[in-house]
């Protein structure tokens, strides 16, 4: 009879009610689609982040992880013709093991000279990377002669070069001795990131090795065939890996610093949304629970006179709210789904950094999110009551009698 | 005279003071007042006498300045809460001059609240509130809610609740000042037949003096006194 009395009271004041499971629900559902909304882009811009940085993982010699300045680079670099790498490879979850090299070269067109930042892979096999690479001005490497070279948007202005010109592009070996390719300008590439298409320039890991006369590299990236196998796989790597101690592999999460900024961003950027809307229902729910204590306080009296206890006053008012958060959530579950659904079938594109596809905004329906704002709304709903619910609880009986007249 | 029975209600030198700023209001003074099982007593007086003062203590709503109030021999002087809204719910029943009912519950529901307050099972609840209801001559009327009762019909509805859960003693202040007089006259004897038939135990206030008639006996009070205590050996019945 409780449950019933109090689900009465909800439904005495139609108007006020259907404003405070309004804004519940409003809550509910903007918790719902910003979490919904940071999962999916935080998996793209990992998406992304693994396709043309990081891979899945990084094979490396420890030297090269620790940047140890008393090795020389070649001491640093990775025999890839090892068993084990091929081992690697050979695994049925990994897509493909390709190496890359990092080092700065000079690049000279005819009118100029710029030292810049090379990064050297092989684009046949790291095809993920190619796929993500967007080409603003010329083409892509061709993969029909290793002796191409791709630029950054930013670096292009300041080389003075188009595509079509020759470079010659000059760095020291891995020995330290100093020698030069030629090698075809084929076009411009822009990842959205200032910082590397500004300063970097890509080609073949073949012209690359040819330059720096090794046939080695700096790393190894590994690519899976699905993401979510990543946790159950790493034992099995570096297993593969046990008769090989110069190379070590880490996961692409230990590498990945901004990426991990950015979902440290997204959190707390959740988490403030949160607690503004938690203050919200808070107040809401105490001022309409104080009006609603001060329209009801003859009966408060009427009620502690024939026998009810202050705690039982206390209890009716917080099983309102409680009723209130329940009711929202059950009508906001459906308007969260069908927002989202909307949202995501808009198809609305935002460019991501790093990638050349735009990203179409999608919210994703996650059961996780559902319940955590369930309960923060019925939560949330429920204190709003008790200060108010207190107050009741603690009226002067023969005061409060006095309101019946 | 009618033999007495238990006692069951006791005010002994019970002040009641109120402080108004620097004012201090004595609304009760010293006043000593006993009833018996059985009783139907009527607190008389003019506007200000100190009637509702003094049955807001013997209903253990308020606590006297100085003084003791015990209903069936317990004290009403304890520094618990729990225990007077126990009190309240189990030996007192209560009538108001507005009746008092929870808009939102049907008259059955009304006359049931009292029993949630004791272990009594549900279908045991509607049966003795359905009982009730027809002791007050309100059977058929179970179903409705208070805004779809008359004033009358309202105040058998609350006097079903006050007597449901079988009270000592009945505390009813100004029981039919909101009422025409033909309703109060109807309601009175309702009160006095409820004394009569079963045995409730009943005080009430008014100052009309045709509602004096129907009790058995009338304290007089004025300025916070008693001024008389006189039973009626033959009343207008
Ligand atoms: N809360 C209060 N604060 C100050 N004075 C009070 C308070 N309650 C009652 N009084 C005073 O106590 C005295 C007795 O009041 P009480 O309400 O008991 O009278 P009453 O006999 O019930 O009057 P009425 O017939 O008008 O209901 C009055 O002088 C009243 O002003
Ligand atoms: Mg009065």
């Amino acid at each position: 009879m409780l449950m019933n009395i109090a689900v009465r009271n909800v439904f005495r004041n139609r108007r006020r009610t259907a404003l405070n499971v309004l804004m519940i629900a409003a809550s509910f559902c903007s918790i719902v689609i910003f979490h919904g909304f940071s999962h999916s882009l935080v998996g793209s811009l990992e998406e992304v982040a693994i396709n043309t940085q990081f891979g899945h993982y990084q094979v490396a010699t420890q030297g090269y992880w620790d940047r140890d300045p008393d090795l020389r680079w070649e001491q640093k670099m990775l025999d890839t013709s090892r068993p084990e790498i091929q081992a690697l490879a050979d695994h049925p979850e990994v897509d493909y093991v390709s190496g890359r090299i990092f080092f700065f070269g000079l690049l000279n067109t005819r009118r100029t000279s710029l030292s810049a930042r090379a990064q050297a892979f092989d684009p046949a096999v790291e095809r993920r990377l190619m796929d993500n690479l967007e080409i603003v001005e010329g083409e892509s490497f061709t993969g029909e002669n290793p002796f191409e070279l791709i630029v950054g948007l930013g670096l292009q202005k300041h080389i003075s070069g188009n595509p079509g010109d020759l470079i010659t592009l000059v760095a020291q070996t891995v020995d330290g001795a100093v020698n030069a390719i030629d090698l075809e300008f084929k076009g411009v590439f822009a990842t959205g990131i200032s910082e590397v298409d500004d300063s970097t320039f890509m080609l073949p890991l073949q012209a690359a090795q040819l330059l720096l006369d090794t046939d080695d590299v700096e790393t190894l990236v590994v690519l899976l065939n699905r993401a979510d196998v990543v946790s159950s796989v790493t034992a099995d790597l570096k297993a593969s890996l046990k008769s090989f101690p110069e190379a070590t592999l880490r996961q692409w999460r230990e590498l990945a610093d901004l990426h991990q900024q950015v979902v440290s961003y997204y959190k707390v950027q959740n988490t403030l949304i949160e607690g503004i809307l938690i203050v919200l229902v808070f107040l809401a729910i105490m001022n309409t629970v104080s009006m609603s204590v001060f329209e009801r306080i003859g009966e408060i009296g009427t009620a502690r006179a024939i026998g009810d206890r202050r705690s039982d006053i206390l209890i009716q008012f917080v099983i309102e709210g409680f009723i209130l958060g329940c009711l929202a959530v059950v009508i906001a579950v459906p308007i969260a789904a069908l927002v989202a659904t909307g949202l995501t079938s808009l198809q609305i594109p935002i460019p991501l950094p790093g990638s050349s596809l735009p990203y179409l905004v999608e919210i994703a329906l996650l059961p996780s999110s559902f319940v955590y704002a369930g309960l923060i709304s019925v939560f949330t709903a429920t204190m709003g009551t008790l200060g108010p619910a207190f107050r009741a609880s603690r009226l002067n009986i023969v005061e409060a009698l006095r309101r019946n007249q | 005279m009618v033999e007495k029975g238990r006692l069951v209600l006791e005010a002994n030198r019970v002040s009641k003071k109120y402080q108004l700023g620097q004012m201090s209001v004595t609304a009760l003074d010293e006043v000593s007042v006993q009833v018996h099982q059985g009783e139907f007593v009527a607190l008389a007086g003019s506007s200000g006498s100190g009637k509702t003062t003094l049955l807001n203590l013997f209903g253990c709503l308020d606590l006297p300045s100085s003084g003791e109030v015990k209903v069936d021999g317990v004290s009403s002087l304890v520094d618990d809460d729990n225990f007077l809204s126990g009190l309240r719910a189990t030996k007192l029943g209560f009538v108001f001059q507005n009746f008092n009912l929870f808009q939102v519950l049907t008259a059955r529901e009304n006359v049931e609240y009292p029993l949630l307050k004791q272990k009594v099972s549900k279908a045991e609840r509607i049966e003795r509130a359905l009982m009730a209801l027809e002791k007050v001559g309100l059977k058929g009327f179970a179903d409705r809610r208070p805004n779809q009762l008359s004033g009358g019909q309202r105040q058998r509805v609350a006097i079903a609740r006050a007597l449901v859960h079988r009270p000592v003693i009945i505390i009813a202040d100004e029981p039919t000042a909101s009422l025409d007089k033909k309703v109060a006259v109807e309601i009175l004897t309702l009160m006095r037949e409820l004394n009569e038939r079963e045995g409730a135990t009943i005080v009430f206030s008014s100052h009309d003096p045709t509602a004096l008639e129907f009790a058995r006996r009338t304290v007089q009070m004025s300025d916070g006194r008693v001024v008389s205590d006189s039973a009626q050996g033959t009343s207008s019945f």
